[in-house]
C-alpha cells in the first residue's frame, strides 16, 4: 500500500478552467492546456516509469473540509527578502524590494500581461502525458510569483517558503527573469511547520539573459505522505550560468524535473541533488541538460541515501544537438543503501548527436564503507554517530555546491538530524 | 594491563593466531617483530575489535576486564588505541572534526564535559608542537590524499590527542623519513608513563634506537616463539628470521636458563 496522497484529477477539470474577467489570452492558454490533459502518467510513460502516479488511487476529495492550519517553519536563512506562499498563494511579501529586484504575485503580473511574461508562459512545452502535471498547472494558472532582476543587478538571496496542506492539490507557477548580467540566489524551502501533508504541483520557468547567473537552492522536508511535483525549466542565453542544489529529506512522493536548455553559446549549468530517503518516501529526480548551442558545459551530481523502505530514482539526461560542438558534460551519481528494503534506481541517458563532445558519467550504488566505519569506531565514535558522519560525508560533494555559508551549514545540520528520524537505523 | 592467553583467531575461516600468549604490564613498552604474514596486524585488529576477526579460543584481559566482550568504540573509550598499518582514507570527513568527535566521545564515556572548539584547538596546537608536525593536515579530510608518511604522522597525532592507556603501533615506523621517525618516537616517549603500556609492531631495529623497549617478542605463524630484551631485536636484525628457525630458538632458550 502506498502512503502518498491521493489525487483527484477529475476535480481539477470538472469545472471550467476559464475565469471570467481574466484576459482572453490567459483563458485561451488555460483552456488549451486543459484540452491536452489525457490523464496522469503511468508505467507506460517512459519518464514516469519508476514513479507511476496514475497507478495511485485517484479519488474525489474536493468537498473535504480544508483543515490545514498553516504554520510557517523557521526560515532556512535569515533574510528580509522572503516570500511565504501558503498553499501556493502569496501570503507574505518582502516589505520593500531591493533595488533592481521586483517580486510580485503572479496574479497581479498576469493582469499587467507584459509581453516577455506572456511569451514565457506560452513557451512552456506541455504536450504528452509526461507533462500531465504541467497541463493541470497551466489550466489552473493564477497562483505563484513573478520575479524580475534588472540588468547588471546582483539581487542577493530571495527566500521562498512553501507551507502547504490543502486537501486539494495546489498549482503554483514561478516565473523568473534575469536580465543581462543579473544575479540572484533563489532559496526555496518546502517544509511545513506541522505534520500536515502537503500536495503541491509547481512549475518554474526561468529565463536567463546574457551573462546572467542564477543559484537555486532547494530544501524539501515535507511530512510523510506529502506529494510534491516540481518542474523547473531554465532557458539559457549566451554565457549564462545556472546552479541548482536540491536536498530532499522528506515527503511521501517528491518528483523534481530540472532542465537546462542552452539556447546561447558558452553557457553552463550545474545540477546537484542529495536525497535521504526515510519511511516510505519516494523521491525521483530527473535532470536534463539540453545542449542546443556550442561550447556549453553541464554537470550533474547526484547522491542518494536510501533508508527504511524508501525508493530513490535518478535519471540524468544529456542531449547534445547536432552542431553543438565543444559541448562538455559530466555526470556522477552514487547511491548508498542503508536498508535492505530500500531501493535506488539510477540511470544516465546520453544522446549525443554532435562531434567533439566530452561526456563522462559514472554511477555506483553500495553500502557504507566498513573500513571507514571501523576506523571511526576504533577512535571511540559510536556506530550511530559514525554512520551519520559517513552519510554526511557522502552527500558533502552536493552540499558543498551551495554558495551561501549559513545555508550550507544548516543543510548539513538538517541532514544529520534527519538521520535520527530513520525508523530502523541500519538493517 | 594486557593479558592474552592461548589466543586463537581466524579470518574468513583461516586460522591466523594459533595460541598466542602475551602479557604487558602498565609502564612497559613491548616490541613485536616477525615475518610478513605471521599475524602481527591480526593481533592488533583482534585487540581493537575489528569485525571479521573471529576469536575461536583463548582470552584477552585488559585492566582485568574481558576485552573481547566490548564493542570497538567501548574499547577505545576504555583507552585502547591502534595506530593502523594502513590508515583508512575517509573523504568528506574533516580531520579536525573527526578527532574532536572522537575525543569528546571518549570524554563523555569518562563522564567529562566535551571540549569546545577553542579548547580543542588549544590542545591540538600543543600536541602538534611537541610532535613537530605542521597544521596543514588538520584542514583536510581524514587521510585523504595523504602521503604514506603523512598518514603515519596523523596516527601518532591522534594518539597524542587521545592519550590512550594501551597503544598498539602497527608498523608506524615503516616508510618514514628520519624526521617523521623522530616525531613518532617523540610521540611514544611523551606517552610513556607508569600508567600506560605501548606495543610497537616493527620490522626494524632503527625505531628501537629511539624508543627503548622493555621486552621484544617474535611472532611467527600465529604464536610468540621467542621473547627477550632489546638485544633480541639486534640479533634478529643481524641474523634474520631464518636464524630463529635454524635453532635460534633453542639457543635463546638455552641462554635464558
Ligand atoms: N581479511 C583477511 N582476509 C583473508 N586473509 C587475511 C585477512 N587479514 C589477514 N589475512 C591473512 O592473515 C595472515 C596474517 O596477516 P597479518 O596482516 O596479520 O600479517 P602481519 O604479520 O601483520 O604481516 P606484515 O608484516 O606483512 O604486516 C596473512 O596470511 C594474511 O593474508
Ligand atoms: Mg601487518
Amino acid at each position: 500500500m502506498n502512503r502518498q496522497s491521493s489525487l483527484s484529477t477529475q476535480d481539477f477539470l470538472a469545472h471550467s478552467v476559464v475565469r471570467s474577467g481574466d484576459p482572453s489570452w490567459l483563458n485561451t492558454l488555460r483552456q488549451s492546456a486543459s484540452d491536452r490533459f489525457l490523464g496522469l502518467p503511468g508505467r507506460k510513460t517512459e519518464q514516469w516509469k519508476y514513479t507511476a502516479v496514475a497507478a495511485q488511487s485517484v479519488r474525489a476529495t474536493a468537498d473535504d473540509a480544508d483543515t490545514f492550519e498553516p504554520r510557517v517553519p523557521q526560515p532556512l536563512i535569515d533574510t528580509d527578502a522572503k516570500v511565504v506562499l501558503i498553499n501556493g498563494d502569496v501570503s507574505e511579501m518582502p516589505g520593500e524590494n531591493r533595488d533592481g529586484l521586483c517580486v510580485k504575485p503572479l496574479a497581479a503580473a498576469l493582469q499587467e500581461a507584459d509581453q516577455p511574461l506572456v511569451d514565457l508562459l506560452e513557451s512552456l512545452p506541455i504536450d504528452g502525458r509526461q507533462h500531465a502535471f504541467s497541463q493541470l498547472n497551466t489550466a489552473a494558472l493564477g497562483q505563484g510569483l513573478y520575479i524580475h532582476v534588472a540588468a547588471g543587478i546582483d539581487a542577493g538571496e530571495l527566500l521562498l517558503q512553501w507551507p502547504c496542506g490543502a486537501e486539494e492539490m495546489n498549482h503554483a507557477r514561478i516565473c523568473v527573469v534575469l536580465e543581462t548580467g543579473a544575479r540572484l540566489h533563489l532559496v526555496e524551502q518546502f517544509e511545513n511547520g506541522s505534520q500536515h501533508p502537503a500536495k503541491l504541483n509547481l512549475v518554474e520557468q526561468i529565463e536567463l539573459g546574457e551573462g546572467a547567473e542564477l543559484f537555486h537552492s532547494r530544501l524539501q522536508h515535507y511530512p510523510a505522505e506529502s506529494l510534491l511535483i516540481g518542474r523547473t525549466e531554465v532557458r539559457h542565453g549566451t554565457s549564462t550560468r545556472y546552479s541548482f542544489t536540491g536536498m530532499d529529506l522528506g515527503a511521501g512522493l517528491a518528483r523534481h524535473d530540472v532542465r537546462s536548455e542552452f539556447a546561447g553559446e558558452g553557457a553552463g549549468c550545474s545540477l546537484n541533488a542529495a536525497v535521504l530517503g526515510s519511511g516510505d518516501a519516494h523521491v525521483d529526480y530527473h535532470f536534463e541538460a539540453d545542449h542546443q548551442a556550442m561550447n556549453c558545459q553541464s554537470g550533474q551530481l547526484f547522491r542518494a541515501v536510501a533508508g527504511d523502505r524508501s525508493k530513490i530514482v535518478f535519471n540524468g539526461r544529456v542531449h547534445v544537438a547536432p552542431g553543438a560542438d565543444g559541448s562538455d558534460s559530466q555526470q556522477s551519481s552514487a547511491g548508498l543503501l542503508l536498508s535492505r528494503k530500500a531501493e535506488i534506481d539510477a540511470k544516465p541517458e546520453l544522446e549525443i548527436l554532435a562531434d567533439e563532445v566530452v561526456a563522462a558519467h559514472g554511477a555506483t550504488v553500495g553500502q557504507l564503507d566498513q573500513a571507514a566505519m571501523f576506523y571511526l569506531r576504533s577512535r571511540g565514535i559510536s556506530e550511530e554517530q559514525g554512520r551519520k558522519m559517513l552519510t554526511l560525508a557522502f552527500c558533502r560533494s552536493v552540499i558543498d555546491r551551495v554558495p551561501h555559508e549559513a545555508l550550507h551549514e544548516s543543510l548539513a545540520m538538517r541532514l544529520t538530524t534527519a538521520m535520527d528520524e530513520l525508523e530502523s537505523g541500519h538493517e | 594491563m594486557l593479558k592474552i592467553k592461548e589466543l586463537h583467531a581466524s579470518v574468513e575461516g583461516k586460522e591466523i593466531l594459533k595460541g598466542l600468549d602475551l602479557e604487558v604490564n602498565a609502564g612497559e613498552v613491548h616490541a613485536i617483530m616477525g615475518p610478513n604474514g605471521s599475524g602481527k596486524s591480526t593481533l592488533g585488529n583482534v585487540i581493537a575489535g575489528r569485525e571479521g576477526y573471529e576469536v575461536t579460543r583463548g582470552e584477552v584481559a585488559y585492566q582485568g576486564k574481558n576485552l573481547l566482550e566490548l564493542e570497538p568504540e567501548e574499547r577505545a573509550c576504555e583507552g585502547v588505541f591502534l595506530a593502523f598499518q594502513y590508515p583508512v582514507e575517509i573523504p568528506g570527513v574533516n580531520n579536525t572534526y573527526f578527532l574532536r568527535a572522537a575525543l569528546n566521545a571518549q570524554r563523555k564515556h569518562r563522564g567529562e564535559e566535551p571540549l569546545d572548539s577553542v579548547g580543542f584547538l588549544r590542545l591540538v596546537r600543543e600536541r602538534l608542537e611537541v610532535l613537530h608536525i605542521g597544521d596543514e593536515l588538520l584542514h583536510r579530510a581524514v587521510n585523504e590524499g595523504f602521503s604514506g608518511g603523512e598518514k603515519k604522522r596523523n596516527e601518532i597525532f591522534q594518539m597524542a590527542v587521545l592519550e590512550p592507556k594501551l597503544a598498539i603501533l602497527d608498523e608506524t615506523d615503516s616508510g618514514l623519513d628520519i624526521d617523521a621517525l623522530k616525531a613518532v618516537a617523540e610521540g611514544v616517549n611523551q606517552l610513556r608513563s607508569p600508567e600506560r603500556a605501548i606495543i610497537l609492531v616493527t620490522h626494524y631495529q632503527r625505531l628501537l634506537e629511539y624508543i627503548k623497549p622493555d621486552r621484544v617478542h617474535v611472532l611467527s605463524e600465529g604464536r610468540i616463539v621467542a621473547s627477550g630484551g632489546p638485544e633480541l631485536a639486534l640479533k634478529l636484525e643481524e641474523q634474520g628470521y631464518t636464524w630463529l628457525e635454524d635453532g635460534g630458538i633453542a639457543e635463546l632458550e638455552q641462554a635464558a636458563v
